[in-house]
């Protein structure tokens, strides 16, 4: 199959689909979970860099709200769009 | 410089393994991602098993790096595939969003199909992040629906939408200091930061008057974060005072796809773009830029830098390749948070 392939541009892709023209090499896949459970790990995670740094001066894990002072255009009527929760 | 060519396929996002040194995940789509599957590739940077060194002297030591970027595993999806995030908790497990709105958990040493696939995103799925703050195991997704979505990966469950953007989502990046936080950018022009614990929207910066396509955080400094924007433009931001960006990086031609921040140094970050290069800063100088890089011949889209190997960047291209390469302005720093 790939023998026959012939690269085209995002122009005449763009151009194929809006005209309805058979694309070639397209793959229509049925592809469906196996609902499986992963190979078991075997590894730990590792510390990334920034953690590896002793005395490194990055405040405690905590929340932006302290000390937080936003100026700037922001508009106060995105607060209003909370989250929803699902579960 | 190495470089593997995915024919057919356009890469859109590429991530090193946080378990192996040597080996990238790359979501890629076939015919630029508006038509056809998607494919999960996992690639390894070694020595291939069988070489011809016919050229090689006899008696002599070959120091030569004759290491190469091999396939590992081809996973096939039913849509094409925009981001990729690697497991933080297990080193066979990444997981991919679609074309389908859907995102899929694969298992690399199981080519049998995605294990599970999560769906409630009504529209692509632009972004994936899985956290990398200890003891928490989220995974959060941003989507042209206009909204984020935080997941259990265990359960597959949605824990929480996030609604608030007023356009679609381009990239959602969780904080790797503050737990149960992340950052999202939008079609709208803002920057927005979120407390998934609260529940909602912290912050929400107008940070471009044009598309953000990219976001990523500083990982020396917990209120810095990164924009990279269809205007051509990247801005540095502080979270707590952001009515003016502490640095503005211009250079970019078109538009600026991916922003990453260097693991290694505090101020130094790289961007790829649609204007075919690769570019790094470091924004404690002036001038800011570092240098370009132009081995591509198409649109980039994926960066990411190796978290075991200082210096070392990987990216992909709508060139239908991936490059993974040391650029000799960062091997040129002084390693150090500043």
């Amino acid at each position: 199959m790939w023998s026959q392939f012939v690269p085209l541009s995002f122009a005449e892709v763009f151009r194929m689909i809006q005209t309805g023209e058979e694309i070639p090499g397209l793959l229509n896949l049925d592809i469906k979970p196996c609902n499986q459970l992963p190979t078991v790990s075997h590894m730990s995670r590792k510390l990334k860099p920034w953690e590896k740094i002793k005395g490194d001066r990055s405040l405690p894990e905590g929340t932006l709200k302290s000390p937080m002072r936003v100026r700037g255009s922001i508009r106060k009527e995105e607060s209003k769009k909370d989250v929803q929760l699902l579960y | 410089m190495k470089s593997f060519k995915c024919s057919a396929r356009h890469g859109y996002a590429v991530e090193i393994s946080p378990f192996f040194p040597n080996r990238l995940a790359c979501a890629t789509s076939q015919y630029y991602g508006i038509a056809g599957c998607g494919t999960l590739l996992v690639l390894e940077q070694r020595e291939p098993d069988i070489l011809l060194l016919n050229s090689v002297a006899p008696g002599s030591v070959c120091r030569a790096d004759l290491t190469c970027l091999l396939p590992v595993v081809s996973l096939d999806w039913n849509d094409g595939l925009f981001d990729v995030t690697w497991s933080e908790s297990n080193e066979h497990v990444a997981v991919t969003g679609g074309g389908d709105g859907s995102l899929q958990i694969w298992d690399t040493a199981n080519p049998r199909g995605p294990l599970r696939v999560l769906k409630g995103h009504t529209q692509e799925v632009y972004a994936v992040d899985w956290s990398q703050t200890r003891g928490e195991n989220l995974l959060v997704s941003g989507s042209w629906d206009h909204t984020a979505r935080v997941w259990d990966p265990e359960s597959c469950q949605s824990v929480a939408t996030l609604q608030g953007h007023e356009g679609v989502l381009y990239s959602t990046v969780w904080s790797p200091h503050i737990p149960a936080c992340f950052a999202s950018t939008s079609g709208d022009g803002m920057l927005r930061v979120w407390d998934v614990k609260a529940g909602s929207c912290q912050l929400a910066i107008p940070a471009h008057k044009a598309e953000i396509l990219s976001c990523d955080w500083c990982k020396y400094d917990q209120s810095i974060v990164v924009t990279g924007a269809i205007d051509c433009s990247l801005c540095v931001w502080d979270v707590r005072s952001a009515g003016q960006p502490v640095a503005q990086l211009l250079g970019h031609s078109y538009a600026v796809r991916r922003v990453k921040f260097s693991p290694f140094y505090k101020t130094v970050l790289a961007s790829c773009s649609y204007d075919f290069t690769v570019r790094f800063w470091d924004y404690s100088r002036s001038p800011a830029l570092l240098d370009t890089v132009e081995h591509h011949s198409e649109f980039v889209c994926g960066l990411d830098f190796n978290l075991h190997i200082p210096n070392q960047v990987v990216d992909c291209s709508w060139d239908e390749t991936v490059k993974i390469y040391t650029p000799p302005c960062l091997a040129a720093l002084q390693t150090g948070t500043s």
